[in-house]
């Protein structure tokens, strides 16, 4: 036997009884590897990178107009209902009785105004009771404001359909609501008759209708009737006083510490001060209720993307069991086999998340700018969702952290997609795999 | 000392309710150089003997040392490195990866193991002159013909400058010319370089060329010829 020569390509490797790490370059192989594989099966990479980006797309479109809504809801249910810092009576947010009175309510919303110069300032009463008219009595929930200073907190004003705005000092005149009006058989210049609890007995107040407002929320529109504090305190024979003083600020940040820092100025123990997720509890938690829904929906459509995307992925670890049976038997250890298919995911579903962002970013901008009217599929200019009254008109808002949120989850849910294929591939016997046809 | 040494190595698969014994006893020792042929015919044993020897497989029974290592006392993971660093494996069907071109498929190995780019360019050129593939190393496997596919697969085991060489049925999907060809490639190279091959093969043109012909017959060896 001819002796063995000497062998110019002496071994320079490691020792081999020890698995040892992979260098970086083996990764940046893989890496190179699986940017090559994506390519290799392009049709099925971008049909897959189509699934996921379009799912994300539409869901980052769906993400920013639930905001706009939201929003929409707290700026109309803030300015019209409560305000970012409200100041009552003790006890008004548990039992909201008319009769739970802010006493020097002037001299209140000095105070505020004092404090918060930036704020706008309105005192409103509030009284249920009934108006009859010759022709019938219908229930209805009177708002008394200051009207020359709430036209800069709401947009009220602006719904009025027929007659005229209230003055400050009109202690007699009240706005209804085209439904309520049209239920009381009364119009413009019309007088009906306010009755309701007063300090000790039912009273009652002759009102005549100045104006009828059309807000486009039938039921709004059939229950709201708009008259002046002036009035309110009249009728209850309370001068000076306001069920609330409600402050407008420039945002609807931070309102909370604000609210803490006006009670202290306060100092008086019979009032309590809210910020505004205090006092519209109801809006609130229909908010969080309504974005754990979508959430919740949106992740299942999300599952159901991510089976779409394991399956696929499956299948293409199937078709390559023998070049894994290959790498396997070169020896590629097998953690750097179900490396490399999670790679591959981590590239689709990065590229896809890509994708899919830019999609929801171009959807979702004309949505921002010019919003999306419903008003022909609502038949009305506004509509009314959790006691609030917003436009027909939804504006999409750029929810940046939601936008963020679920990129990262489309493309997390991607790598984890790949999982259970190359856990499946790292259990390969490289000489079944080489024998799989 | 021996490049590959077994003693009485068993390899006993399940088949229905039966048992096949594909190995039954195999002891073998294969020296640094040689260019050996296990011959026999289909289910005599010689795949299973190449995948034993090459760590692909667990012996049922018996012992496999490669390199002075004792495969059996290898974890899976200190396996797959004794075959990156001091094994080359040359497959029936080529079994180049597809997305790679001829010169990558040859370098993989030697990227894997973390070989530097100069040293890395200089084996792979060399290795690619010595199978006769320059020019030829920007082609993807798909555009290249069954010969040369098969010397890329050649080019690849032997880049990493393995210990030992494992062919299994290099020259069966090759024409009778193009397989003369390989296998005076691979003779050269054991002759040149003091590459170890050892193959599984049917056909007559290695066996013709081999320095040692073992003849397997059900799981056994029943000859060992040596020539000169």
């Amino acid at each position: 036997m001819r002796s063995p020569s000497a062998n110019p390509h002496a071994p320079t490797t490691p020792a081999v009884t020890s698995a040892g790490s992979a260098p970086l370059q083996a990764w940046l192989t893989l890496l190179g590897l699986a940017l090559r594989n994506l390519r290799r099966n392009l049709r099925r990479t971008l049909i897959t990178a189509t699934a996921i980006g379009g799912g994300l797309g539409l869901v980052l479109v769906a993400v920013n107009m639930n905001e706009g809504t939201y929003k929409a809801m707290m700026d109309t249910a803030i300015s019209a209902q409560a305000g970012h810092v409200v100041i009552q009576a003790a006890g008004y947010q548990a039992d909201p009785d008319p009769l739970r009175l802010v006493a020097g309510a002037r001299g209140v919303a000095e105070t505020a105004r004092a404090v918060y110069p930036e704020a706008r300032v309105v005192q409103r009463s509030r009284i249920a009771g009934l108006l009859t008219s010759p022709a019938n009595a219908v229930g209805a929930g009177l708002l008394a404001i200051e009207p020359s200073a709430e036209r800069a907190v709401t947009d009220t004003h602006t719904k009025l359909s027929a007659g005229e705005w209230l003055a400050d000092d009109d202690d007699r005149g009240v706005v209804l609501g085209e439904e309520l009006a049209r239920r009381l058989k009364v119009g413009v210049g019309d007088k009906v008759v306010l009755m309701a609890q007063g300090e000790a007995e039912v009273s009652s107040r002759l009102l005549r209708v100045r104006g009828l407002l059309r807000t486009g929320a039938v039921e709004i529109d059939a229950g709201l009737a708009v008259t002046t504090l002036a009035c309110a305190q009249a009728f209850l024979e309370r001068p000076d006083t306001a069920n609330q003083i409600s402050l407008h600020l420039p945002s609807a940040e931070g309102t909370g510490p604000m609210a803490a820092s006006l009670a202290g100025s306060l100092a008086r123990a019979e009032l309590e001060v809210l910020d505004w997720e205090q006092a519209l509890p109801e809006v609130v938690e229909f908010i969080r209720a309504d974005r754990v829904n979508n959430a919740v929906t949106m992740g299942i459509i999300g599952i159901i993307v991510a089976i779409g995307v394991l399956n696929t992925v499956l299948m293409s670890v199937m078709e390559r069991i023998r070049e894994f049976g290959v790498m396997l038997a070169l020896g590629l250890p097998p953690r750097q086999i179900a490396a490399l298919i999670v790679l591959e995911g981590t590239l689709l579903g990065a590229g896809a998340a890509a994708a899919g962002l830019l999609l929801g970013v171009v959807l979702s901008w004309p949505l921002v700018t010019y919003g999306l009217d419903y008003s022909d599929m609502l038949g009305s200019e506004s509509f009314e969702t959790a006691g609030v009254v917003i436009s027909s008109t939804l504006f999409a808002t750029w929810d940046v952290g939601g936008m963020a949120g679920w990129t990262l989850a489309a493309w997390l849910m991607t790598i984890l997609s790949t999982l259970w294929p190359a856990w499946t591939a790292a259990r390969l016997s490289p000489v079944d795999a080489m024998r799989h046809v | 000392m021996p490049i590959v040494s077994t003693r009485q190595l068993h390899r006993t698969y399940l088949q229905g309710e039966g048992e096949v014994h594909a190995l039954d006893g195999v002891d073998l020792d294969i020296e640094p150089g040689e260019f050996v042929a296990l011959m026999g015919a289909s289910g005599s044993g010689k795949t299973t003997l190449l995948n034993l020897i090459g760590g692909l497989d667990r012996p049922t029974r018996g012992e496999v040392q490669v390199d002075g290592h004792a495969l059996g006392a290898l974890s899976s993971g200190a396996l797959s490195r004794l075959r990156l660093d001091r094994i080359g494996f040359v497959f029936q069907a080529y079994n180049l990866i597809p997305v790679l071109s001829a010169r990558e498929n040859a370098e993989f190995v030697l990227l894997m193991r973390g070989v530097p780019a100069d040293e890395r360019r200089r084996r792979v050129d060399a290795t690619l002159a010595a199978v006769g593939l320059e020019g030829l190393g920007d082609r993807l496997p798909s555009a290249l013909s069954g010969g040369q596919q098969q010397r890329v697969a050649v080019a690849r085991a032997i880049a990493g400058a393995p210990a030992l060489v494992l062919a299994d049925e290099p020259t069966a999907n090759l024409d009778s010319r193009t397989g003369t060809e390989l296998v005076e490639m691979m003779r050269r190279l054991n002759t040149e370089q003091g590459i170890t091959f050892v193959f599984a093969t049917h056909d007559t043109k290695v066996e013709e060329r081999a320095r040692r012909v073992i003849w397997m017959e059900d799981g056994k060896v029943q000859r060992d010829e040596r020539r000169g």
